[in-house]
């Protein structure tokens, strides 16, 4: 039950900043394209989950490729884990430094939202799944307000032609919304701990098609209130578009994306966190919580603040190489596995 | 463990009585010895063979009426009953049975339990020869009346408070609770103090589990005095620290009622007018007694108000620090030049301002709150027309950050829980702070640090933000609104009740049906 929150809040929050660019009018195409990958991804998730209901990726991945080979897949897998939360830091550095307090440096907002995000992940799952049933209702709110506000500017013509360049642009503007909803590949750690697994397909796919749904129809405004070109070189089209809204006396509504950003990034990297948290205990057999999260503490403050040095560099990282691993590591990677787990006769077990 | 804390003297180790009556007020003298209020009184009773004997009692403890005309009248004016006569060994039954025309009449063997007795405010009577005593409930003394509650003040809804007499307690929560349902155990602590604690619940409909977790955490206390109720409070929450109440208290005896009823715990201290509520959420904290008692729609006016009140007296120094010093964007450029056109020439900066400011006024009010009464009011004015109206005009602080802070002020008085008024306090300090060094931002993290403690907080196993998270659909009917009592038919599920129903379906209104009354 708890999953659903955590899926749909990280699932929804990463939509608003950088994903429209390449397909242009057919943008919002590209973000329901990505659906059905990430359908694929959770079918996999729910596979092996149901294969090993006890154990997290980390575990079996050591069960079905042998001890050595095992470590060093479930390693990868810590280091992807890695990847997403040291990026979705910087990310959100960024934003705050670009939009709201250029002076501020970016370490220094790296180490608060990490301060606050290791606290929630040290209280534990339960906590942060509290914490996303929350702030949700807040949260679609929020988009909820913005995106009906900007349909008084929005002109739907600019929709047209669709698919001018073909197909090709769209499945390419795809490939980042994909990766991104695609991340509820972590439910894989997630399984031994959820009270009901049983729900966790029929959970994760209505998280799933709501992100879908949300992300088309940011995009669709988006594009429909700045035209086709002008989003794509906006660095956050959705900000504009919060701040471009004027609606009688209503106007700068900043502040809501603000505390969808906010909100949302400290569940999602309290929960990367906490996983990270889990797998490296399963991995290197440790106990001890306080050097494990002072550990994680210092990669993620030096790593999200050193190998950037600006916003345009996140963004090309995250258009040019971030797709490719993730498809490694949310598709190749759990196929792998349930392809050998097949092969070893892993039968589906019932967990009551 | 107990007895090497707190050594007894050695008069007092399990003695039984002896059968010498001089031996027997040898020892109890030395027990008492100093102690000014214990009165000894020593008599013959008038039988056949008179036989000598004495009365201890604690005279602030008793009620001189109740020994005069009833213990001592009948042991020393009547003659032996008929049919009996008074000799040395059966002096006691005889008198048990015959002759104390009190209620409460036991008959005791150790000096140990005399001296427990006496110092509850019974009576007891040693008789020469025996090697029993009899102890007679005479307890009394003065105590406050039943007053109207002063901390939580109603316009509607019975206005009886409880007090500090423990009996009086009981009273006021069994006239309302007629059950035999109704349970109320009662522990002992307080090595000095022996404090009467009472666990007061309705069989079926607390959760069991809850009941029994709690006589657990009051049988794990062990120290020398329980005073209040915040003696054990601190002791029995879940956490070790905690910045928000996880244990709520009320001075309302039908708000202590209405609570058991939704199948929670009360916990009657003795000599405490506050008894304990749990568990308890963070959504009680924000409901009063009162809400009960208006019309339901009302009533959840009311409570949407409360919420708008915790929400300013959190934030609204801290956003406006935000706004002004980071982001003046925000503000609408006729506010902005008013604004400037204030703020010029002020030596402080907005934060600094707000911050003493506050804290003045945090002055203000716990130098009224201690203060008495008449000199407390002197203080109000001079603190808030003095202070206020002339560091205006000096140009010390500018108008904005006076009105800021007198509405947090008159907003924090409207959360109906002092404890949480206190952490919203505490809490609204830190939020300004942040919101000096990184603005909107900082308030944004403050908050999710906030959100965070108060989900990883539970009171008795029960969520602290329960019913929003975890989401409890049902329970939402009694949260931020207050539904009308015909749809109020289950308790909350959040205490975990056994017996969930408390009323029966669709009792609401109806209109009759068209034609079918007599005109």
């Amino acid at each position: 039950m708890l999953m659903f929150v955590v899926i749909m809040s990280t699932g929804v929050l990463v939509v608003p900043s950088i994903t429209i660019e390449r397909a242009e009018q057919s943008a919002w195409f590209a973000a329901l394209l990505s659906l059905p990958v990430a359908l694929i991804s959770l079918g996999l998730a729910n596979a092996l989950g149901k294969r090993f209901p006890r154990k997290t990726l980390a575990q079996y991945c050591e069960t079905l490729l042998g001890k050595y080979l095992g470590k060093l897949a479930a390693f990868g897998f810590l280091m992807f884990l890695f990847a997403v939360s040291i990026i979705v830091t910087r990310e959100f550095s960024d934003y705050i430094n670009i939009m709201l307090m250029p002076e501020t440096p970016i370490i220094l907002l790296n180490v608060i939202l990490l301060v606050i995000a290791i606290y929630a992940a040290v209280k534990g799952l339960e906590v942060i799944a509290r914490i996303a049933q929350f702030i949700l209702p807040l949260f679609l709110g929020s988009i909820i307000i913005i995106a009906s506000l900007a349909l008084f500017d929005a002109k739907l013509g600019e929709l047209l032609p669709f698919m001018e360049h073909g197909l090709v642009p769209v499945i390419s503007g795809a490939t980042l919304p994909a990766t991104l909803i695609g991340q509820i590949i972590i439910v894989t750690m997630l399984f031994p701990m959820i009270r009901t697994p049983q729900k966790v397909a029929k959970a994760g796919i209505v998280a799933l098609v709501c992100s879908g749904i949300f992300l088309t129809l940011l995009t669709v405004i988006s594009i429909a209130a700045f035209g086709p070109k002008l989003p794509g070189d906006l660095l956050f089209p959705f900000v504009t578009l919060a701040r471009y809204i004027k609606f009688v006396t209503v106007q700068r509504l900043e502040f809501l994306v603000v505390f969808i950003w906010v909100s949302g990034i400290v569940v999602k990297v309290s929960i990367f966190l906490y996983l990270e948290s889990v797998a490296i205990m399963q991995i290197f057999a440790l106990k001890n919580k306080a050097i494990i999260f002072g550990l994680l503490f210092m990669v993620h403050t030096v790593l999200a603040t050193l190998p950037f040095s600006n916003p345009q560099e996140t963004n090309l990282v995250l258009t040019k190489f971030w797709p490719l691993i993730s498809f490694v590591f949310e598709l190749v990677v759990p196929a792998g596995l349930l392809f050998i787990a097949l092969l070893k006769g892993q039968k589906v077990v019932l967990r009551k | 463990m107990l007895k090497e804390l707190w050594p007894a003297p050695k008069a007092q180790q399990k003695q039984s009585i002896s059968i010498s009556y001089d031996e027997n007020i040898k020892a109890l003298r030395q027990v008492f010895n100093l102690c000014s209020d214990i009165v000894f009184h020593e008599f013959i009773i008038n039988s056949e063979h008179p036989l000598r004997t004495f009365v201890l009692y604690a005279s602030p403890l008793c009620d001189y009426q109740i020994i005069c005309e009833q213990l001592l009248n009948s042991v020393l004016v009547s003659h032996d009953p008929k049919g009996v006569k008074i000799t040395k060994t059966n002096a006691i039954e005889v008198l048990k049975e015959k002759l104390i025309s009190l209620a409460e009449v036991v008959i005791v063997n150790t000096l140990k339990e005399i001296e427990d007795k006496v110092l509850q405010g019974y009576a007891a009577l040693l008789i020469e020869g025996s090697p029993q005593a009899i102890i007679v409930n005479v307890r009394g003394g003065e105590k406050r009346a039943i007053g109207e509650p002063d901390n939580e003040p109603s316009i509607r809804g019975p206005k009886d408070g409880f007090v500090e007499d423990f009996e009086t307690n009981m009273t006021l929560i069994r006239r309302r609770l007629k059950t035999s349902r109704f349970k109320s155990i009662i522990m002992e602590k307080g090595e000095l103090t022996k404090t009467k604690i009472a666990v007061c619940y309705i069989e079926g409909v607390a959760n069991p589990k809850v009941v029994e977790e709690v006589k657990q955490r009051i049988a794990r206390i062990n120290s020398d005095s329980i005073l209040e109720g915040n003696y054990i409070e601190e002791m029995i929450m879940d956490e070790k620290f905690s910045l928000f109440p996880l244990i709520q208290y009320t001075e309302r005896p039908d708000k202590a009622c209405s609570s058991i009823l939704q199948g929670r715990v009360v916990i009657l201290v003795e000599n405490s007018n506050m008894p304990l509520i749990l568990p308890s959420t963070f959504a009680t904290m924000l409901q009063a007694a009162e809400d009960y008692y208006h019309n339901s729609v009302a009533a959840s006016a009311i409570r949407i108000l409360r919420i708008i009140a915790l929400n300013l007296a959190l934030l609204l120094p801290a956003i406006t620090v935000a706004v002004f010093s980071f982001h003046q964007e925000l503000l609408p450029p006729e506010l902005i030049s008013t604004v400037a056109g204030a703020r010029q020439g002020l030596p402080l900066s907005i934060a600094l301002e707000i911050i003493l400011f506050e804290f003045t006024f945090e002055l203000i009010r716990e130098a009224g709150v201690r203060l008495p009464k008449k000199i407390g009011e002197a203080i109000s004015t001079v603190g808030g027309l003095v202070i206020g109206q002339a560091a205006v005009n000096a140009g010390i602080v500018s108008p904005i950050s006076v009105i800021v802070v007198a509405i947090t002020a008159i907003a924090s008085f409207s959360v109906p829980n002092f404890g949480a008024a206190i952490s919203l306090r505490l809490l609204r300090f830190s939020l300004v702070l942040v919101a000096s060094l990184f603005g909107g931002i900082g308030i944004m993290f403050g908050l999710m640090g906030i959100l965070i403690h108060l989900c990883s907080l539970r009171s008795f196993g029960v969520p602290y933000l329960a019913p929003f998270a975890p989401l409890v659909l049902r329970d939402l009917k009694d949260s931020i609104i207050r539904a009308p009592w015909w749809f109020l038919t289950t308790r909350p599920r959040t205490n975990r009740a056994s017996d969930v129903v408390r009323q029966g379906e669709s009792q609401g209104p109806r209109k009759p049906k068209k034609g079918g009354g007599q005109s």
